[in-house]
């Protein structure tokens, strides 16, 4: 019970900090310059990136386990991954309008940007290339979508400096968002090294 | 006037919603696999074969089906044409420089080109003008993704493929994450603040708000 625990966290804090989605693979970027844009969705969606990544992982460790020694498993992997993230989207959000009407009605419109993101579907890869236990798959999934809220959560933080009158007209919003990115991971790049 | 009212033009796409560097709609697998020119052509390849034909494919899909079937139909198509684009790819580009940059050339099938710009421009357009529009916003891709690995293999090795540039000075971390992050950054700077001096439009804009 200890080791599974144990490979759990290790693949957790593998995905929030030296594998960040964000910071490491520049992966979900899109995403991140939206929410810092519109702060309003931002917890509603970080949660559904935490949600699909987790949930996914676990099937994606079946399908890795079973099909990796297949000859064209790596041509299909990416519509393998969607499929999976298509039916556990379809299946939550009919239980969502199902039980949690007044939830869906808010949801509904940016729900899809936690599922059919980069962040997500580059984490599944990652995973699938670094291999592991269904622990480890957990683990990292969990781990990827907290990296991802540390990475908005760290965004949304800067997002009215970034956007102040102190940084000249062209470069505010994205172009500097995009510089303060770098500098972060330059930051976790340098303390990992 | 409404999108589906104006003609597209093939300069949206490239210059003033360019998806890497106006907008930033996929600017994550330019810093992440655009490290040279060579890996830069082939994701730019595949992201090029794959956008164009998903998007002219998913036309087909019924305008009345629900919001949250489109976009997983969506998906699915997208990943449906990778597999014969990089087929195709790999007969073309070395096996090498595909390992490298395997994560970015499957995520593709996620780009923001085919999952949210369908719903909101590209199919508010009659069909030829919808491949227009979308061969716009795919040449503004590569071009961005071409600049940033032709500038990243000089600073980082003074190459430019195989030939040598000679530049008294190298810059190594420009093959980092990191480095991606901060070229990307300021070339969106630098392209917005020449796009703002030559715009007609946003020219004035500016005047009047001073």
């Amino acid at each position: 019970m200890e080791t599974v625990f144990t490979r759990m966290l290790t693949a957790a804090l593998l995905g929030i900090f030296i594998e960040n989605a964000a910071f490491e693979h520049a992966l979900g970027v899109n995403v991140l310059l939206y929410t810092a844009r519109r702060k309003e969705n931002l917890v509603g969606i970080f949660i559904g990136v935490i949600y699909v990544t987790t949930l996914t992982s676990m099937v994606t460790c079946l399908t890795d386990r079973y099909f990796s020694a297949w000859e064209y498993y790596n041509i299909l992997m990416p519509f393998i991954y969607i499929f999976i993230m298509s039916a556990i989207y379809l299946l939550t959000l009919l239980a969502v309008w199902r039980f949690l009407p007044s939830l869906f009605k808010k949801a509904k419109r940016y729900v899809h940007l936690s599922v059919f993101n980069c962040a997500v579907l580059g984490a599944l890869f990652i995973q699938s290339n670094i291999g592991g236990t269904f622990a480890s798959y957990v683990g990292y999934g969990l781990g990827t979508g907290l990296g991802f809220l540390l990475a908005g959560y760290l965004l949304g933080a800067a997002s009215d400096r970034l956007n102040s009158d102190a940084v000249p007209a062209s470069f505010r919003g994205m172009p500097i968002t995009l510089i303060y990115v770098g500098v972060i991971s330059l930051a976790l790049s340098a303390f990992w090294n | 006037m409404s999108v589906s009212k104006r003609k597209a033009r093939l300069s949206d796409g490239i210059v003033r919603q360019n998806a890497v560097l106006m907008s930033g709609l996929f600017a994550g697998p330019v810093i992440g696999a655009a490290t040279g020119l060579l890996n830069a052509l082939a994701l730019s390849f595949v992201f090029t074969l794959v956008t164009i034909f998903s998007v002219g494919l998913c036309r087909i899909i019924p305008k009345g089906a629900a919001f949250a079937v489109r976009i997983v139909l969506y998906a699915l198509i997208a990943s449906a044409v990778y597999v014969p684009v990089i087929m195709l790819t790999q007969l073309i580009f070395p096996e090498e420089a595909l390992n490298e940059i395997q994560l970015y050339l499957a995520i593709t099938v996620a780009n923001p080109l085919i999952l949210s710009k369908t719903e909101s421009r590209f199919f508010l357009r009659p069909v030829p003008q919808m491949f227009k529009d979308a061969i716009g916003f795919t040449l503004g891709f590569d071009f961005a993704c071409i600049l940033v690995g032709s500038i990243r293999d000089i600073l980082t090795d003074n190459m430019l493929w195989n030939l040598r540039v000679n530049l008294p000075f190298q810059i190594p971390s420009m093959g980092k994450m990191f480095g991606g992050f901060i070229l990307v950054g300021i070339l969106a700077g630098l392209c917005r603040a020449v796009f703002n001096r030559f715009s007609p439009r946003r020219g004035k804009a500016g005047k009047e708000r001073a």
